[in-house]
């Protein structure tokens, strides 16, 4: 390997440790103010947390107060998922589904927009095809689903589940 | 005489703003951000108004991160290609940052090493994509929270030799100065001073905020007086071809973005006149 080589994998590896320590909880790299660090990593989840607000209402408004502190603790240690605020907003649900902490509103959110969107390149865009999504909901838990065609009425599909 | 065309006042087309843009009086000329278009399917209607009118329409890419280690992804140098292509763009923008590591997003611009390493690897970025580009590149410094230790030269030095290796033009953004300047205590006048302004193709006027003591370069406030006379500053030191109003967030009342306009133009023709006077 030539000496040109390694230091541009030395570059790589230093630009891998910021980009961590801003979005993924790592450390900053040698030698970087530790504060400024703090300060952007701050910075880039509010920038995120702007733009999960249009784009996720109903789940954003359903984790008032304290939605800040919540999206802040969860964006930090997790990058950007390609896809922008509604890609974000998805992981941002399935992480506080996992944890139980996922609004019964925003499940309903989550379903519609899985069923309506899907991931192409940097962006989310509509389906052009039909989708099927399913989630239990509620307390005794009903299943559920949502059938989404494009250019046409959405069906909804609620149903008790007889076995709980 | 100035390689770059002459453009006029502008703003960032963002959807929000399409009305504010389709009636405004002279307007010169708008940015969009290049990964936001689709260039196979129709443009969004306000844009499309736009060129029919003959307003040229400059794509800004923000994710080709130029100033990777690695190399730019060739769909997404094909992607930006492909959007000039169809917007009949008379050139286009990106940055002098990266924004990604192996596959893991910053989702936000972060600022480049300044070591000859990483201005050999930005030369190289940069030249296989203006091997793909139908038009000319201006390349845009960012503003940035973070700074790398142990820099091998100034930014000055840093983007005019990048400027001069690779003959793409300048995008320089007051706001992004004036936040280094109160961030990093950079002197933004001496930086102005030593970047190739014959090179200059465009300028960028952004609004912020200071947040704990820290300017944030948000484009959703509005835009502070101090960068307003930078941008005189200089006016006084040439004609900009064009500059462009960014406002991304947080949209405004269209009285209170005209006015911003204005400033603008009040700040460039006081520039312009200090410049006659003395030249």
């Amino acid at each position: 390997v030539s000496q040109s080589a390694e230091s541009n994998a030395r570059l790589g590896r230093r630009q891998g440790e910021l980009v961590a320590a801003l979005v993924a909880g790592g450390d900053p790299p040698a030698g970087l103010n530790a504060d400024d660090v703090g300060a952007a990593t701050r910075s880039i989840a509010l920038k995120r947390l702007r733009e999960l607000r249009l784009a996720w209402p109903t789940l954003c408004r359903d984790l008032e107060p304290g939605l800040e502190e919540r999206f802040i603790s969860y964006a930090t240690e997790r990058p950007p998922p390609l896809g922008g605020a509604i890609a974000d907003g998805c992981a941002f649900a399935r992480h506080l589904r996992r944890h139980r902490e996922l609004p019964q509103s925003a499940r309903i959110e989550l379903l519609t927009v899985q069923a309506r969107s899907r991931v192409r390149g940097d962006r989310t865009i509509p389906r052009r095809g039909p989708a099927l999504r399913v989630t239990t909901l509620g307390e005794p838990p009903r299943l559920l689903a949502v059938l989404h065609f494009p250019q046409l009425r959405e069906r909804w599909l609620k149903l008790r589940i007889p076995w709980t | 005489v100035s390689p770059a065309p002459k453009l006029g006042l502008g703003i960032g087309w963002r959807e929000p703003l399409a009305r504010f843009a389709l009636e405004l009086e002279d307007l010169g000329f708008v940015e969009v951000v290049a990964e936001n278009l689709d260039p196979r399917r129709a443009l969004p209607a306000g844009l499309e108004e736009l060129r029919h009118r003959g307003v040229p329409v400059v794509p800004h890419g923000i994710r080709l991160s130029l100033g990777s280690a690695a190399t730019p992804d060739r769909q997404r140098v094909r992607h930006l290609a492909a959007v000039a292509e169809r917007l009949g763009s008379p050139l286009v923008s990106e940055h002098v940052a990266y924004v990604r590591s192996e596959g893991m997003e910053a989702g936000h611009l972060l600022p480049v090493e300044r070591t000859r390493v990483a201005l050999d690897a930005l030369v190289r970025n940069v030249a296989r994509v203006q091997q793909a580009l139908p038009v000319p590149l201006a390349l845009e410094h960012i503003a940035s929270l973070v700074e790398w230790p142990s820099a091998e030269m100034d930014e000055a030095t840093f983007i005019a030799e990048l400027l001069d290796r690779t003959g793409a033009l300048l995008l320089l953004d007051v706001a992004n100065l004036y936040a280094n300047a109160h961030n990093h205590g950079h002197d933004p006048l001496a930086l102005i001073d030593a970047l190739p302004l014959e090179r200059l193709a465009y300028v960028h006027v952004g609004g912020g905020v200071v947040r704990e003591g820290r300017y944030h370069d948000t484009h959703a406030h509005a835009v502070v007086p101090e960068v307003l006379t930078l941008l005189e500053e200089l006016a006084r030191r040439c004609s900009p071809p064009g500059v462009l109003l960014e406002r991304d967030d947080d949209f405004p009342a269209a009285s209170e973005l005209a006015a911003e306009l204005a400033a603008i133009r009040t700040a460039l023709s006081r520039g312009a006149e200090q410049r006659v006077a003395v030249g």
